[in-house]
């Protein structure tokens, strides 16, 4: 029985070639979709799960909230918390912490810039379970000037030779011997580390012997807490904890959360993370619309073979006539949609594994298919049972219960409920359809208007170079500049602690001099050229000048306590301190180093437009500008013409001039881009996917309208015979289809909204959601529609009346 | 008014050609009633629908009012239809899912013509093949005898010179089978040239000619005298 079932299925679909060919590419395009996407999100889950007792372990979040200035997130904590922090709360076992110094190491004359040279504490090792190959885990982070390397920085540094014993030098300056080499971690870990050095080291390093008294916010702070721990309780405690033991009133502006080490790569976007962490509503949205897809490809299926029923009615009489059970013509229609399953289910495999280093490449992930690992194949082989059953099931129960006296006297009637799950299932469809294209509408004038947004400064032709903080760089910063200034085409040059794209980490106390309230504040570090470099317009006094000795920014000292020095505010500083932008020029306010620091006057001498300094999903943060180029960590040159030119120039002179420092050099425009590039390759691979969707949906619409017009071929037989045109037979049809692509109108609309508001709340700065995106989405599906429901009836149309009659 | 010259009419298969009409001519004058008979398969039906322009030919020329539509597009042919020729068919052929009123409507919408235009002709219709008491019924709700006076409605409703009707009787019991005869006869007493495929000699009396196909050729054709209603 089996085999005659297999064989008619077999000869069915072959004989409606095309059918069969839309049903299983739908299907197929569905399902590789889908399995594309449970592989990413399987890459995207188990993080840092290899941390053994990783149930345990939490890493510290700070939120910074000062009157006046937007709120701040931070995964670096304070240097001090983990050992105040462990005395203080029992529930904390163990703490380390972990420090990326973003310096050169190396030796002789070979130094490199690596991500992840990080000061540890003596127990990371042990902590997070990092493998040590050589060395001994107990001590080889203990002394002052350890270094342990992982495997790929061995081998980076000393080739294939033995690397325990060797010495490394750190920043040009401070000699580390290796006292270990570590495995290189799992890919899944938000821990990025080429090698570790141990935190005694850091009072070198940071040239200062009481580098761990001062509240420095740099440190990845990791607790071990005792099990069954309730970590709410815990942060409960936290704030009681800050203003009593560390000093009165910190908890409001400190907000210390604690979260899962193994949530810390999809669930924390913080400042200051280890490395750039994955995204859980990626995972989600991601997930959300592979689902989507395969659901429209099995409705698809469902309504392509539905349409192709009242061809196997006349089997079915005769099945039922000599015979046949109903429950063994569902079983048989079953099998075939199985089988058809299956089928897809192969081709799709195929098109993963053709399509996913491509798209595992534009992600920058890697993924990787292995359809040969039994438990994979098994999930795949039960996916398409299932997906077989579900998509099946209504087409075999549909056509086995035609009624076979009927069937063969060419009746086949359509049931109302039959057509209700139809039209629903269009319905449905179309909602999804619809929903997708106004939100691929509106991520796009978003992104559109993230691009375009006038910036207030003027980021073309413009190169960047980082890392002017070294002791090397920091002592030719001067020179540097000089010498670039004198290229022809150089038309700028100017440094400053941070450049646009950048994040406002640094923040000044000051006292508001209208109401008299502490109040924290962003500060930029820049030098006289910094508002001319950056075009960033000065809208009431003026910018800094050498001319004005006075300008220059002075930290309190023994010989003088009480310095003055200048600033130059944003407008919304100057709203923040209570002056409008003329008003504000004059003005002066005390500077606090901190809540109980040494008071400085600064005077306000200009006030610049707001200028959008980091990503626009950040607020626009009250800023004064102090004029301090010691701090200029980093350089912007703008040029007039001939970029190449000038950046071999700018390498020659660095190269020249800090021959020991690799030059970190950038265009800022690309800069710019890559605060937007993870958005856009989402963006893209949505829009890939809403695409997809809207084509399978489509082709849905194509199996319905063709079951439609196949369902009223005698209709439009008669109607041609009374005169009816082709118009006539296409607006006829159309006019079913158009009132369900009206129900999915409003069906969608709404959760659209709902949905895109949402997603808009994520950026400060944004488009208005208007009508525009629902009109669209919505002419589009009617658009859609019509061509689709429009070419199948027109083709029936076309046919001479006679040959709908002798269907009949 | 119609006017074939050696029609022929070819059905294909892979490996055969079937003449379903072999070189066949006939002229059909206004305000004639013709009835066709012959056996199944003989090409009765064939030819009617050839002359109801529904189905095309493959060799031979067709003049309808004195014009060559041997080659004429479905489109135009569709407005010749519109304009001239009714259709009757043995298992009715109404929509399903518009009422007796409305499908004796369609042809008029089709012709463009205003809803109050439609309204008074369609009543008027209705009265005249006796089922305006009917008119909000759909076509299940309606016996056969019913149902085919709804189509001859439909087919005369938008004034139609000509009516094809495709063994109109086949469906009915021998009462309403008759009515159905006198309506025709009516029609066609009243300036309606009718061409009938029938396989009734008692239906086919009341044609002034009657037309015998047999394996795809006119074999012979006698004029009589038509019954009177």
């Amino acid at each position: 029985m089996l085999s005659n079932y297999l064989t008619i299925a077999y000869r069915s679909l072959l004989k409606q070639k095309l059918y069969s060919s839309i049903n299983i590419l739908g299907l197929a395009i569905g399902l590789a979709i889908c399995i594309s996407m449970a592989i990413f999100v399987e890459s995207e889950l188990g993080y840092d799960t290899f941390i053994e007792d990783h149930n345990n372990i939490y890493r510290t979040s700070l939120k910074l909230t000062v009157p006046g200035s937007p709120e701040q997130n931070f995964a670096p904590g304070s240097v001090y918390n983990a050992e105040r922090f462990s005395v203080y709360f029992d529930e904390i076992i163990e703490a380390a912490r972990l420090r990326e110094i973003g310096a050169t190491l190396g030796y002789g004359t070979q130094h490199f810039s690596d991500d992840g040279i990080l000061l540890a504490d003596s127990n990371t090792l042990d902590f997070f379970s990092l493998e040590l190959l050589q060395g001994d885990s107990a001590t080889a982070l203990s002394a002052p000037n350890s270094i342990v390397l992982t495997e790929s920085a061995a081998q980076k540094h000393f080739s294939n030779q033995n690397a325990v014993g060797e010495t490394l030098i750190l920043a040009n300056r401070i000699s580390l011997k290796v006292t270990g080499v570590i495995k290189d971690l799992p890919k899944r870990t938000h821990l990025d580390v080429f090698a570790l050095i141990s935190m005694s080291t850091a009072p070198a390093f940071l040239n200062n012997p009481n580098w761990d008294q001062n509240p420095s916010f740099n440190y990845s702070t990791y607790f071990k807490l005792a099990p069954l721990t309730d970590v709410a309780a815990l942060e409960a405690k936290i704030p009681d904890f800050l203003d009593n033991h560390i000093r009165a009133n910190t908890s409001d502006s400190l907000h210390y959360t604690l979260i899962p080490v193994t949530d810390i790569y999809l669930k924390s976007n913080l400042y200051g993370e280890l490395k750039n962490n994955g995204d859980i509503n990626i995972v989600y949205s991601f997930s959300i619309i592979a689902a989507l897809i395969l659901l429209i490809a099995c409705v698809n299926f469902m309504n392509l073979s539905t349409a192709t029923a009242t061809k196997r009615a006349k089997e079915v009489g005769v099945r039922k006539t000599l015979g046949a059970k109903k429950y063994s013509l569902i079983a048989q229609f079953m099998i075939e949609a199985i089988m058809l399953c299956y089928i897809a289910l192969f081709i799709a495999m195929a098109l993963v594994e053709a399509s996913l280093p491509m798209f595992a490449s534009f992600i920058g992930k890697t993924l990787s298919f292995n359809y040969l690992d039994s438990t994979l194949l098994l999930t795949l082989l039960l996916l398409g049972l299932v997906i077989g059953i579900i998509s099946g099931a209504y087409p075999a129960f549909y056509l086995s219960a035609f009624k076979p006296a009927k069937v063969l006297k060419g009746e086949v009637t359509q049931g109302k409920a039959g057509a209700l799950l139809r039209q629903g299932l269009v319905v449905f469809q179309f909602s999804v359809a619809i929903i997708l294209i106004v939100a691929t509408t509106v991520a796009s004038s978003q992104l559109n208007y993230a691009r375009n947004i006038e910036l207030g400064y003027d980021k073309s032709n413009t190169f960047v170079i980082r890392g002017l903080y070294t002791n090397e760089a920091s002592s030719k910063r001067d020179a540097l500049k000089t010498q670039l200034q004198s290229h022809p085409n150089i038309i700028n040059v100017t440094a400053s602690s941070r450049f646009p794209t950048g994040t406002l980490t640094d923040s000044f106390g000051l006292i508001n001099p209208i109401t008299n309230v502490f109040q924290m504040m962003p500060v930029l570090s820049v030098d006289e050229d910094y508002f001319t470099g950056y075009n960033i317009n000065i809208i009431s006094g003026r910018s800094f000048s050498l001319d004005f000795p006075a300008d220059k920014y002075q930290q309190p000292s023994d010989e003088n306590p009480t310095p003055a020095f200048s600033v130059v505010v944003n407008q919304m500083a100057a709203k923040s301190l209570g002056f409008s932008a003329q008003e504000a020029v004059g003005k002066q306010f005390k500077v606090l180093a901190g809540r109980h620091g040494k008071e400085s006057i600064a005077t306000i001498v200009g006030v610049s437009t707001d200028y959008y300094f980091s990503s626009l999903k950040t607020e626009i943060s009250p800023t004064y500008h102090l004029l301090n180029s010691d701090a200029g960590y980093s350089m912007s040159i703008k040029y007039d013409k001939n970029a190449t030119q000038v950046r071999d120039f700018i390498e020659q002179t660095w190269a020249t001039l800090i021959p020991e420092q690799p030059i970190s050099l950038a265009y800022l425009e690309e800069t710019f881009e890559q605060m937007y590039q993870q958005e856009d390759k989402e963006f893209i691979v949505f829009n890939l996917f809403s695409l997809l969707a809207i084509f399978i949906a489509c082709l849905g619409l194509f199996g319905l309208a063709s079951f439609t017009t196949q369902r009223r071929t005698k209709e439009i037989g008669i109607r041609k015979v009374l005169g009816a045109s082709v118009f006539d037979i296409v607006m006829l049809i159309n006019k079913e289809f158009s009132k369900q692509v009206l129900i999915a109108n409003v069906i969608a609309w709404p959760i659209a909204y709902l949905i895109m508001q949402q997603w808009l709340n994520n950026f400060v700065y944004r488009v208005d959601l208007s009508i525009f995106p629902f009109v669209l989405a919505a002419l589009l599906a009617f658009v859609i529609a019509w061509v689709t429901v429009g070419s199948l009836s027109a083709i029936a149309a076309k046919e001479r009346p006679i040959n709908a009659l002798r269907y009949e | 008014m119609i006017n074939l010259n050696n029609i022929s009419k070819i059905f294909r298969t892979e490996s055969v050609e079937t003449y379903a009409l072999d070189s066949v001519s006939l002229t059909v004058e206004r305000g004639e009633f013709v009835a066709i008979m012959g056996q199944s398969g003989s090409g009765k039906s064939t030819l009617l629908n050839i002359v109801g322009m529904l189905d095309h030919i493959d060799q031979g020329e067709y003049i309808f009012d004195d014009k060559d539509i041997s080659g004429f597009t479905e489109n135009k042919l569709a407005d010749i239809r519109k304009d001239n020729i009714g259709f009757i068919f043995q298992s009715f052929n109404l929509i399903d899912e518009l009422t007796v009123f409305e499908n004796v409507e369609l042809p008029l919408v089709y012709q463009r013509i205003s809803k109050k235009e439609r309204e008074q002709r369609v009543l008027a219709i209705l009265e005249k093949v006796n089922i305006a008491h009917r008119k909000d019924h759909y076509p299940q709700q309606l016996s056969g005898g019913q149902q085919q006076r709804v189509a001859v409605g439909r087919a005369i409703v938008a004034e139609q010179k000509m009516l094809l009707a495709d063994e109109p009787t086949g469906n009915l019991d021998s009462k309403n089978g008759e009515e159905v005869m006198q309506l025709l006869a009516q029609l066609n007493r009243e300036g309606v040239t009718i061409v009938m495929v029938t396989h009734s000699d008692h239906h086919a009396n009341y044609a002034h000619r009657v037309i015998n196909v047999l394996d795809g050729h006119i074999v012979s054709q006698n004029m009589q005298e038509a019954r009177s209603a």
